[in-house]
């Protein structure tokens, strides 16, 4: 046990910050802000499941069934589960400090749950940060007896405990399988191909289903009904996560609900014993098979024949674009989500369009749809950027040695951000034909609009990166390879949130303006965002690039 | 008649001053403050005399013309609107006498101005009056102009040249036309061009916009002109910013107005705009800062939604005096503190303009009673009265909470539930305002470090040149220095420790030298090798490779120096072919110079087989050869290697080795490198440093070891040992260090090198014996 | 990208399509109006011989109501005005009970009938354009 400990503390103290628990201030710091977040996610969930209720979307009555949060819990689920698989995989397997671990005197299933529960401790203050709540708020709308509470909190806890060892689990074979991928090339192609295919089939058969005409005024109790029979579907054929769900909220009889009946004990009887059963089963496969598993291989052998490669020659600025945006590319992570950005989101424009399409609008409605699409994009082309924020800190420690090289602070970060500006273009351009097509737009207004888009997009990376240059994280990255916690990257997201929206009031203002060419104006804007954000990051990388130590 | 009371009047103002120059020379300041101070009163008497001026109702010289001449009466405009700037220049002008911009304005501007006045002083005076006769109107015009005559004329008088001096004229063309902008009439543009016709002015219209984009280039160009210059400078313009504003502002009252209470300025920002001047005039802090909270809130809400009616025209007086009056009290507070005449508010500042603007609601909120009641009219100052708000919020039925109090015969009616809310929720956003304000400030604080910065970095560049005689920024700068590596003082502290990293090391490495860098882990070899290559800045000190300085041409600089790294953090994503072929282009390495180059560098570490695989598959020699090849593709002037031994194989070793000799012996290049292995540094360094603690502890030649017969490693655990004893590990900054001796004559200390003597060679030569 | 970001975008796509629904769509001003012919209610029904048809609903114990949905078709299917009315008449309680709350029987807008009591009630659907048009059905909630 102590050798547990000793691995957990450590590797604890690696991935979070805990060294507010040492200074009263900063600890009742922590726990205001986490309070804040806690409420603000709470407050969220209470209005929308207000509004459900309040418009009878679900039940008659003013009533919310338990079906409904079910589908919540499903769809958390499943997103938790693939993100927890993924983490840990990379975690448990990729780790480059596994090689240093694996050398201490511990047993391998002692360093794999080490492992799981440091990972834990994280998963724990994200279920508390976003299913709680959400439960919770649950919970205050349909008044549910005060032990409730408490019974949400722990349960949830418990259960966070069952979603860890389950993807510890699944870690294993998806660990294979992603080695299997990169081993083979080919395999990894077609992988990608057929993901990408099928992503593009299902929202090829959703524009499908869409019907020509779609009028929520009229249709209202077509939909309300359909979403009913598609609750009461849930709860039939995937009635695990109903009979969980309402373990945790009770169980409604009549109008009334109850607790704690002897239904509830057997499911608890049931995770705790999933729980024992996956613990027992992380232990066998750790003992077994993570040693062999984990260590990470990475001398060359040499035996590969490599066919000879010529040398090639570039001027400074252009050089510097080419490798920055290779580097980029072959690093993990950076070109997957980005191709799958180029592929998302021009369907997603094209679903929205589908359904914008059906809608009989006039002017305002006309309006209002360049408006959305225009913030949809932008939202979604942003969020994609939002890895900018770090560019030049996920160098680690070679990031110090591109200031021993005899170029300028501007060209050698700018040239860095070339990637993004690529990768917008072919996020953004697409977007804008198809929906200059679907909605039948003049050429020229869409070439206006693309561009302002595109500025904006160009903006958003400029400032981000600006922000990772100002105040780097190089230590972070140094160590675990990728920042646990990174205010820069909150700072993007942020960012991009705000643009996106005042992106969509300057549509909608100046299209309902009665002034003349709405779209050259709002261009005008743009630019003008964009050649302050370049003169800014010109300026600062004079005089304040340097990339010594982290800033605060 | 007007005429001749203005040259009457001038006539005698110059007798008077004819007849006692000495006494009028002797206190010349208290004279001209005695005629501003008059011109004052004048001014005043004149302008609320009369019933506004009859411009304001006239539109592109046409309509309502009083005059036969479209020429006329555009002259009568111009005419005065130069005579209201010539006033308010003239009115601050005793105040602020000593600035060259005041008198330059005053001999120049104010002088033409009043000359002009002169000439078309009929018809100004019709103006106002309605008619060519002479009445106290038309007579106080008169004497107006004649003031600003005779002090511009002793102004251009005292200066004795009309013209602006060469150093001065910058400042003046700058500001003359704010002076002339910023005193313009509300009726002065409409009068000569126009109203623009009937557009909407609110609701976010084009028009709307384009005041709210002049309010906010107003700021903007204001600041940039004026953050340059001294804080009593700052406060003279937006002093005469706020006189002008004033002035216009008032344009259509007169004293009939103010004896009607319901017509009293006492809109919060009206009485801003009154406040103003006295603030700018007199060190009143509280007052200021309700200005700046309070004020500038109102301002900008008021701008946001103005109460201007919708059928005026764009350019109409109303409209162009509310744009003035709220223009003004945004912007101008702002410009205060961001300009330093007041300082940044704290707390206990907001406070106590929250205490102001409490007291002034209570007030306003008594007033509009009482006035309503008194003379049976809505009076609605500062919108406590009136269901404006709450008709905009939806929220009329607040107007029937009300309480009612018995003054004598008089009812007065507060609405006190709309009040209370309409107090607190507007201390509210003046709250939000000040956390704007405080994002404004840190970015400002950002802003003008960056701007410091580069302008340090424009000066040095420029005295580099200046030092060096003609030489573009690009050249070698220091021909001394030149084939050499010479460090001088070089002392470096992270971040904010208070102990150095390094301290005073003094370093010269000729052409053709290889020099080993000794010392144990955390010594200082690392730090010093870093900011040579420059990756950290010196804290102190200065470092230059073959002539180029690295702090102020670090490009130039760089591109004599071949790194290779302690760490072995490369691109780990690019093979090592196209990892090395970056860094050429850096260089700017010719392909035909680098494919030769690299082939015989891939021979001679026998890595052509695996230099087209990633980097990341590399062991960690594969990767210290790949570093090395980077490192040499350029022919550096200076090589320089961290540690490049540490883990590699004895062929690997013996392979660098050889390259590190033959790149000091080919073409006076230099080699400088750290090691923790004295047998590499014996068998390859022509000399060695020694560094501990941060300080060079000794300095030798291997040859002359090995003519004593000693070895390398003896000689550094003796100096180790011995400098145990004598030094403290963390000497502080103003200690002298020790000249220590040791037989053989070798360096221990080496003294400090000051920039502006240079240490004779025979203080080496005594050093030594 | 940010599982937020997700989030997000898909809370303002749902948005758009409720406030373009409800403020950007089309408005017909009367003045080549289109009314309402006939309407007719396409639920399961049961026939009485010579009598009426009729729709029945179970009335679920426990949870203590018997709710229905009443859809409807219109013709021409072009209509200008497409909005209609439901009202309630001739109501039957089969409890036995003489005295029951007024909202024992409700229809809301959008023509779903509760029943907090078992009762027959006739359901009327009118046109609001007019011109006329109208349907009843009878409902017999056991």
């Amino acid at each position: 046990m102590n050798e547990f400990r000793t691995l957990f503390q450590m590797q604890l103290k690696e991935k979070m910050d805990i060294s507010f628990l040492k200074s009263p201030g900063r600890m009742t710091l922590k726990v205001l802000q986490f309070v804040i977040e806690f409420a603000v996610v709470c407050v969220v969930a209470y209005v929308i499941l207000y509004l459900c209720q309040y418009f009878n979307l679900f039940a008659p009555l003013g009533h919310l069934p338990v079906g409904v949060m079910s589908v919540v819990f499903a769809v958390m689920f499943l997103f938790t589960i693939i993100t927890c698989t993924v983490s840990l995989s990379k975690n448990l397997f990729q780790s480059s400090d596994n090689a240093v671990l694996f050398a201490l005197p511990a047993s391998s299933e002692m360093l794999f749950f080490s492992k799981l529960a440091v990972y834990l401790i994280s998963e724990i203050k994200r279920t508390y940060l976003f299913l709680v709540p959400v439960f919770i708020a649950y919970a205050i709308l349909v008044s549910l007896p005060w032990y409730a509470y408490i019974w949400i909190i722990v349960m949830l806890g418990i259960f966070t405990l069952f979603l860890v060892l389950f993807a510890g689990l699944l870690s294993i074979p998806i660990n294979y399988i992603v080695k299997f991928f990169n081993r083979f090339t080919v395999a990894k192609i077609v992988g990608v191909v057929v993901i990408l295919g099928l992503a593009v089939w299902f929202i090829v058969w959703i524009v499908g289903i869409i019907p020509d005409n779609v009028n929520l005024v009229k249709n209202w109790v077509i939909i309300t009904e359909t979403l009913r029979n598609a609750v009461s579907w849930f709860q039939t054929h995937l009635y695990i996560f109903y009979a969980f769900t309402m373990f945790l909220c009770g169980r409604y009889e009549g109008l009334t609900i109850t607790f704690w009946t002897t239904y509830s004990w057997a499911v608890l009887l049931i995770l705790i014993g999933c729980i024992a059963a996956l613990a027992g089963f992380n232990y066998l496969i750790s003992h077994y098979l993570y040693n062999r598993v984990a260590v990470p291989q990475y001398t060359d052998s040499g035996e590969k024949e490599r066919k000879p490669v010529r040398n090639h020659a570039h001027k400074g600025f252009a050089s510097s674009c080419i490798y920055e945006s290779l580097r980029l590319m072959r690093a993990g992570g950076v070109l997957g989500s980005t191709l799958a950005s180029i592929i998302i989101i021009p369907c997603v424009t094209v679903l929205i369009n589908t359904i914008y399409s059906a809608i009989a609008t006039r002017t305002l409605g006309d309006y209002m749809i360049v408006a959305f699409n225009v913030m949809i994009v932008l939202l979604l082309a942003t969020s994609s950027n939002v890895w900018t924020s770090s560019v030049y800190s996920r160098d680690g420690e070679s990031l110090p040695l591109r200031s021993a090289m005899p170029q300028k602070p501007f060209p050698m970060l700018f040239s860095r951000l070339t990637y993004s500006f690529i990768a917008t273009i072919l996020m953004v351009v697409p977007s804008c034909v198809i929906f200059m097509i679907m909605e039948d737009m003049a050429t020229l207004d869409g070439i206006l609009l693309a561009i302002f888009m595109l500025f904006i997009c160009f903006g958003h990376i400029i400032w981000s990166a600006e922000m990772d240059f100002t105040h780097p994280r190089i230590e972070a990255f140094k160590t675990s390879g990728a920042a646990a916690t990174n205010s820069n990257e909150a700072k993007s997201v942020v960012l991009s949130f705000i643009l996106s929206a005042v992106a969509l009031g300057l549509v909608l203002f100046f299209l309902l303006d009665t002034s003349k060419l709405p779209y050259v104006r709002i261009l005008v804007i743009a630019a003008v965002f964009l050649a302050y954000r370049i003169v800014t990051f010109w300026f600062k990388s004079r005089t304040m690039y340097g990339f010594g130590e982290d800033k605060e | 008649m007007s005429y001749l009371v203005c040259f009457g009047t001038a006539a005698v103002i110059i007798a008077l001053y004819v007849v006692f120059r000495r006494w009028v020379e002797k206190h010349i300041s208290i004279v001209l403050k005695v005629l501003s101070g008059l011109l004052c009163v004048v001014f005043f008497i004149r302008y609320f005399g009369s019933k506004g001026s009859l411009l304001a109702d006239v539109v592109a010289v046409g309509t309502n013309n009083p005059f036969e001449s479209g020429f006329v009466c555009a002259m009568a405009s111009i005419c005065v609107w130069l005579e209201i700037a010539s006033i308010t220049v003239t009115e601050i002008f005793p105040y602020f006498e000593h600035r060259p911009l005041m008198h330059n304005l005053s001999k120049t501007f104010c002088l033409v101005s009043a000359v002009l006045n002169m000439v078309f002083l009929r018809w100004t005076a019709y103006t106002f009056t309605g008619s060519y006769g002479l009445d106290y109107v038309s007579a106080f015009m008169a004497i107006e102009v004649a003031i600003i005559f005779c002090m511009s004329l002793h102004t251009l008088w005292a200066d004795k040249s009309f013209w602006v001096a060469k150093g001065q004229l910058k400042d003046f063309l700058v500001f003359l036309p704010v002076v002339l902008v910023v005193a313009l009439p509300p009726y002065t543009l409409q009068s000569l061009f126009g109203n623009m016709g009937y557009y909407y002015t609110t609701s976010l219209a084009s028009y709307h916009r384009m005041y709210l984009y002049i309010a906010v280039l107003v700021f903007v160009g204001m600041y940039m002109l004026l953050r340059r210059h001294d804080r009593e400078f700052v406060r003279m313009v937006l002093l005469f910013m706020s006189l002008a504003a004033l002035v216009s502002f008032l344009y259509d009252y007169d004293f009939s107005r103010f004896a009607e209470p319901s017509m009293w300025p006492l809109h919060l920002c009206c009485a801003v705009l009154f406040v103003l001047p006295v603030v700018f005039m007199f060190r009143i802090n509280w007052l200021y800062y309700f200005t700046l909270f309070i004020g500038v809130a109102g301002a900008v809400f008021a701008m946001f939604v103005p109460n201007t009616a919708t059928e005026l025209g764009a350019l109409s007086p109303d409209v162009m005096r509310f744009w003035i009056n709220h223009i003004a009290v945004f912007a101008l507070p702002i410009l205060a503190v961001f300009c330093g005449v007041y300082e940044r508010p704290k707390v206990k500042d907001f406070l106590y303009s929250l205490i102001v603007y409490a007291a002034y609601f209570l007030v306003i909120n008594f007033v509009n009673a009482w006035f309503t009641a008194l003379y049976d009219t809505s009076v609605d100052f500062f919108f406590t009265n009136g269901t404006v708000i709450m008709s905009v919020l939806g929220a009329e039925s607040l107007k029937n909470i009300v309480w009612v109090v018995h003054l004598g015969n008089l009812e007065l009616t507060f609405m006190y539930a709309y009040q209370l809310i309409f107090l607190f929720a507007y201390a509210a956003l003046c709250a939000i305002w000040w956390a704007v304000l405080i994002w404004i400030f840190h970015a400002q604080d950002i802003y003008l470090a960056s701007e410091d910065r580069y302008r340090e970095i424009k000066v040095e560049e420029y005295a580099l040149c200046q030092k060096y005689g003609q030489k573009r920024p690009g050249d070698c700068m220091n021909e001394e220095t030149k084939d050499k590596l010479v460090i001088r003082d070089f002392s470096k502290r992270y971040g904010r420790n208070t102990f150095y990293s390094t301290h005073d090391i003094n370093i010269e490495v000729p052409a053709g030298e290889i020099c080993g860098f000794l010392g144990a882990n955390g010594a200082g070899k690392s730090t010093t090798i870093k900011c040579v290559v420059g990756i950290q800045p010196p804290t102190a000190g200065t470092i230059e490779i073959n002539g180029y300085d690295i702090e102020k041409q670090p490009a130039e600089a760089k591109a004599q120096i071949g790194y290779v790294p302690d760490h072995y953090a490369l691109y780990e994503n690019l093979t090592g072919r196209e990892y090395i072929n970056y860094v050429a282009d850096l260089y700017g390495i010719s392909k035909a110079e680098r494919d030769a180059r690299l082939d015989d560098l891939l021979d001679k570490l026998t890595m052509k087989d695996a230099i087209d695989a990633r980097i990341s598959s590399y062991s960690h020699g594969m990767k210290q050869k790949v570093a090395i090849m980077s490192a040499l593709v350029h022919n550096p002037k200076l090589w320089i290697l961290d540690e490049p031994l540490t883990g590699l194989d004895p062929n690997s070793v013996y392979e660098i080795k050889e390259c590190m000799k033959e790149h000091a012996h080919k073409d006076g290049n230099i080699v400088f490198f750290s090691t923790h292995l004295l047998d590499v540094a014996e068998t390859v360094c022509d000399r060695v440093l020694i560094i501990k603690h941060g300080h060079i502890i000794a300095e030798v030649r291997v040859a002359d070891l090995k003519a004593r017969g000693e070895t390398l490693e003896q000689f550094y655990l003796q100096v180790i040992g011995e400098h145990n004893e004598g030094h403290s590990p963390y000497p502080d900054e103003d200690s002298t260090r020790k000249n220590t001796s040791h037989p053989g004559g070798l360096f221990f200390n080496r003294p400090r090198k000051s920039k502006q003597e240079e240490k004779p060679a025979e203080a080496k030569d005594a050093a030594e014996n | 990208m940010k599982k937020s970001s997700i989030f997000l975008v898909i809370v303002i796509c749902i948005v758009s399509f409720i406030v373009i629904s409800f403020f950007g769509q089309a408005v017909d001003n009367g003045q080549f109006k289109t009314y309402m012919t006939s309407i007719e209610i396409t639920n399961d029904t049961y026939s009485i011989a010579g009598g009426s048809d009729y729709i029945v609903v179970d009335f679920d114990d426990d949870e203590g109501y018997g709710s229905v949905i009443v859809t409807y078709d219109y013709t021409p299917d072009d209509a200008s005005d497409y909005t209609v009315q439901f009202s309630l008449s001739d109501i039957t309680y089969m409890d036995g009970n003489a005295e029951h709350a007024e909202d024992a029987i409700t229809v809301s807008g959008m023509g779903e009938v509760i029943f907090l009591t078992r009762a027959t009630v006739t359901l009327t659907i009118q046109a609001t354009d007019g011109g006329g048009a109208q349907a009843s059905v009878l409902i017999i909630c056991s």
